[in-house]
């Protein structure tokens, strides 16, 4: 019998990758979705939207990871949720921190060559606040609307009790529990893993 | 023409060959059938031949196979695909993108036609298969075998001269079944190349040149048409065929044990949209037997069984377990469903955990005993997704009766099965007639029906038309419902072998 | 509703950028109409009459709302939601233009992408996250529908005490179903050419006619004209 070479072509295993990446960021779309139309009506809720969603994808995005270890799904899955929300009437900066947090994320998990669970840790942590650009006009925005004086008969004591109602503490507080539920998350992923993923053979 | 010499090949990380020194030549224009039991390599050997296993899987190779002159270890998938079309077994994965239109032009599209060309071979295969009603319809709404018309028609516009599919007709009714019949007879009548693997050889018996009987990995015997049809029940048993010819079957049964319990539903209605999809206007049914409930696509057969389940809300009427009206939350709590797409089902890490899921108090003792009785001991720590289908079924079905659950719903659960498997489920079936549980079980599966179900319902359009016990007066009646388009009633293209 | 015109969606895409650059332009009704009106005219021709008018009828209220209250003095949360209906409503023409371009078909959406010479990966994965989509919802409604009949479906008693627990049986059979999926859609598409290297053509024509360059010049010159006059 004739001798067995070992074969791997990697053309084909490529685009693979990338159908793969496309269908856990499809999913990732979908808790997006969810919690975004379960957030965005509700006061609270609206500004709990990216801890919420940090959480529960987390285990999509560590899995996508690695399953794909290539460049590339990293930044589609941070940045597409950033043009579907410029889409739907949203202001430029949600797609200016939406490639940040992409272009951070892909390079802190490239590090590890995405098999590393520490670098894939900072890789999230980086993603998670990709959609932090649709809140961001709540305090820029703000700015912007009083100095373009839209509104002649705005009272200064308007002014000021909306600036005391929204102070920079909240962005820096929501930017921080985006950052614990990220983390958080990645735990409930490890533990996900061990249990199914791993062996259930499908790494 | 398609030429494998002395082909094996060994996944990473597997314990042995899948393919083990395999020659086989197709020559233009023949139809070649490749069966086998489950794990045979049959689909393995299809994947070597289109170039997934090459490509986009790592491992072991030796050997030679050539398509048309091209060496298939050195092609991409973007060669290959040009001479080589292929046709998978899931209706729900093959479809790449929203509509019909779109997607009988996805191959072309990557080819890089120009569209004139494009927009030509579209219309021309829409023609060919008689697919004027599908076309530029949501893919989503369609059910599988229209899907499974489409993929076909997507490769028939690429035009590859070799057709290479992989149980084509494993999810698919009777009548799907007969129009993918009528679609590779076109193919054949086109002078193409067909390498097809089947479990269900009847509608394929008066299209094949020659059948290529397969076992672990090796080529063992080839069976000529006459032989597949001719072939005995025991040695059908053996090698896992089904039956070649439907009409020759004669099932080996056991008596019905209907018990004393019935369930009874009066004036059930179920609407949905304004449209009411269910109206049942009295149904009694007793346990300890298998009630086979027949249909076509979108007759309400998976409505029925889901607001009977107590899965749907919004059911008006009145049930009855044995005279005590029964609430929708009750009979959720009695029934179980095992699903055809079962990887819906499974939730724990290993097969004893999946088992005692949702139950508070149990004995070792008994799960052990369940376990054994299910072939499933050695199984018990794995990882249910690391089963087989057949596997995997198992272990919901022993979770059904752990959980106490009194009312049993199968859907399609020999799809894609041989003959061997299928007769096991008919074993496990006639079981649980024996201990007196209530069995409902949608089918299309012709030899199953036969050999475990005690009597048929046949819905249509939400409404029960027929309901008989099947006896041998009543025998001839299933094969007429779900092959009307068979010769012996007067269909004169009809499948011979039904 | 069939449409009059075919906007390519390069031209919507633009028509939304030009949108948002408008939106800090200038301010007040006289000035905001002229962009909802144009953008309300587009949708119209696009066979989106209905929705048209859905939206110039919202800004109709709002502008009216705005002019009433400002009567009204004092009162934090009176001009808390003056301030929350001027920021809708100067917005309006950016959801206009972003409800045009959600009005494409996705093939002409896939189709463009290839045209405008994307990384052929990029595009692999985008029309793989369009497809899939819809086929998370069937997905996850079969498991929520598998987990009441288990005993462990989604009840506020699950949530409350099992929170992780309920998520990890939604989750895992989800995400182990999404592997099994990715491998047989992938070498459905691969066996059909997915990643040739030549350029991929389309049955559907991506092409610029002269209502599109009507719709990307207006809103240029609209701007110009803004700037100029002040």
């Amino acid at each position: 019998m004739a001798e067995m070479k070992h074969i791997d072509r990697q053309e084909g295993k490529k685009s693979k990758r990338f159908i793969t990446a496309g269908i856990f960021i499809s999913i990732y779309f979908v808790i997006f979705v969810i919690f975004g139309s379960i957030c965005m009506p509700v006061p609270v809720l609206y500004l709990l939207m990216p801890v919420l969603i940090a959480f529960f994808s987390a285990p999509v995005f560590m899995l996508m990871v690695a399953k794909t270890q290539i460049t590339g799904p990293i930044m589609i899955a941070g940045i597409l949720p950033g043009a579907f929300l410029l889409a739907m009437g949203n202001i430029w900066i949600v797609i200016v921190v939406a490639i940040i947090a992409a272009v951070l994320a892909e390079i802190f998990a490239a590090l590890g060559r995405y098999r590393s669970w520490g670098a894939n840790t900072l890789s999230y942590l980086a993603f998670s606040q990709n959609l932090l650009g649709g809140f961001l006009p709540i305090w820029i925005m703000r700015e912007a609307y009083f100095k373009s004086n839209l509104d002649r008969g705005m009272s200064a004591e308007f002014c000021d009790r909306v600036r005391a109602m929204t102070p920079g503490w909240v962005l820096i507080a929501m930017i921080a529990a985006t950052a614990a539920a990220a983390l958080l998350g990645v735990l409930f992923s490890r533990k996900l893993f061990r249990k199914h993923f791993e062996k259930a053979n499908i790494l | 023409m398609i030429q494998i010499s002395n082909v094996s090949y060994q996944y990473d990380g597997a314990e042995r060959k899948c393919l083990d020194d395999v020659s086989l030549t197709v020559q233009d224009g023949e139809f070649v059938l490749l069966c086998g039991m489950s794990g045979c390599g049959k689909t393995t050997l299809t994947k070597m031949v289109n170039g997934v296993l090459l490509n986009l899987h790592s491992g072991m190779f030796c050997g030679e196979v050539t398509v048309n002159g091209m060496n298939i270890a050195e092609s991409s998938m973007s060669d290959i695909c040009r001479k080589v079309g292929s046709v998978f077994q899931n209706p729900r994965t093959q479809f790449y993108t929203l509509d019909t239109t779109s997607e009988i032009a996805f191959g072309c599209e990557n080819l890089g036609m120009p569209r004139e060309e494009i927009a030509q071979r579209v219309s021309q295969t829409v023609e060919r298969f008689g697919l004027e009603k599908l076309a530029g319809r949501d893919i989503f709404g369609m059910s599988g075998g229209e899907k499974q018309r489409i993929a076909l028609a997507s490769i028939d516009a690429m035009d590859p001269e070799i057709y290479v599919l992989d149980e084509p007709s494993a999810n698919l009714d009777t009548h799907a079944v007969e129009e993918l019949r009528k679609i590779l007879k076109t193919l054949k009548a086109q002078g193409k190349t067909i390498l097809i693997a089947e479990h269900r050889i009847y509608y394929l018996a008066d299209l094949i040149d020659r059948a290529v009987y397969m076992k672990d990995g090796r080529i063992v015997r080839e069976y000529s048409r006459q032989e597949l049809i001719d072939m005995p029940d025991s040695e059908r048993l053996e090698t896992g065929l089904r039956n070649g010819d439907l009409r020759r079957f004669v099932p080996e049964r056991c008596a019905s044990a209907w018990g004393d319990q019935r369930i009874v539903m009066s004036n059930v209605t179920f609407a949905y949209r304004k449209e009411r999809i269910l109206d049942i206007r009295s149904l009694r049914v007793q346990n300890g037997g298998v009630v086979a409930i027949v249909g076509e696509n979108g007759a309400g057969k998976s409505t029925f069984v889901s607001v009977l389940a107590g899965l749907r809300r919004g059911a008006k009427g009145m049930f009855l377990l044995n005279s005590q009206p029964v609430s929708r939350k009750k009979r959720l709590r009695q029934s179980f469903m095992i699903l055809q797409e079962v990887n819906h089902q499974l939730f724990t890490n290993s097969v004893q955990s999946e088992i005692t899921l949702g139950c508070k108090d149990y004995s070792e003792d008994d799960l052990r005993d369940i376990m054994a009785k299910m072939h499933l001991t050695d199984f018990a720590e794995m990882h249910p997704a690391t089963l087989s289908g057949g596997q995997k079924q198992r272990v919901v079905l022993c979770s059904a009766f752990f959980c106490g659950k009194k009312i049993l719903f199968f859907d399609e659960p020999t799809s894609g099965l041989d003959y061997y498997h299928m007769m096991k489920t008919v074993q496990i079936l006639n079981n649980l007639k024996q201990q007196g549980y209530f069995i409902f079980l949608i089918t299309h599966d012709y030899e199953l029906l036969l050999s475990v179900c005690d009597r048929v319902l046949i819905l249509e359009h939400g409404r029960i038309t027929d309901d008989y016990e099947l006896t041998a007066a009543t025998m001839p009646r299933p094969h007429r419902f779900l092959f009307p388009f068979a010769a012996e009633y007067g269909n004169q293209d009809g499948s011979e072998a039904c | 509703m069939k449409e009059t015109v075919h906007f390519d969606v390069r031209t919507k895409l633009f028509l939304l950028l030009m949108m948002n650059i408008l939106l800090f332009a200038g301010s007040g009704i006289p000035y905001e109409s002229v962009p909802v009106g144009f953008c309300g005219l587009l949708l119209a021709l696009s066979g989106k009459p209905k929705t048209a008018l859905k939206f110039v009828l919202l800004f109709a209220a709002m502008a009216a709302a705005d002019i009433l209250i400002s009567g009204i003095s004092g009162g934090f949360w009176i001009s808390l939601v003056r301030f929350l209906v001027v920021i809708l409503r100067r917005f309006l023409p950016v959801f206009m233009a972003g409800s045009l371009v959600f009005s494409t078909k996705v093939s002409e959406f896939v189709a463009c992408m290839w045209k405008l010479h994307l990384p052929k990966h990029l595009i692999i994965s985008v029309s793989v996250v369009f497809r899939f989509f819809p086929t998370v919802r069937e997905e996850w409604q079969a498991i929520l529908s598998s987990m009441q009949m288990r005993g462990i479906g989604v009840s506020f008693r699950n949530l409350v005490l099992h929170p992780l627990m309920t998520a990890e049986y939604l989750l895992v059979p989800l995400l182990l179903n999404a592997v099994k999926i990715s491998e047989e859609l992938a070498e459905a598409a691969l066996c059909r050419g997915l990643d040739c290297d030549n350029q991929h053509t389309s049955l559907t024509a991506v092409k610029m006619r002269t209502g599109d360059l009507a719709v990307c010049i207006i809103p240029l010159i609209g701007l110009i004209l803004k700037k100029a006059i002040g």
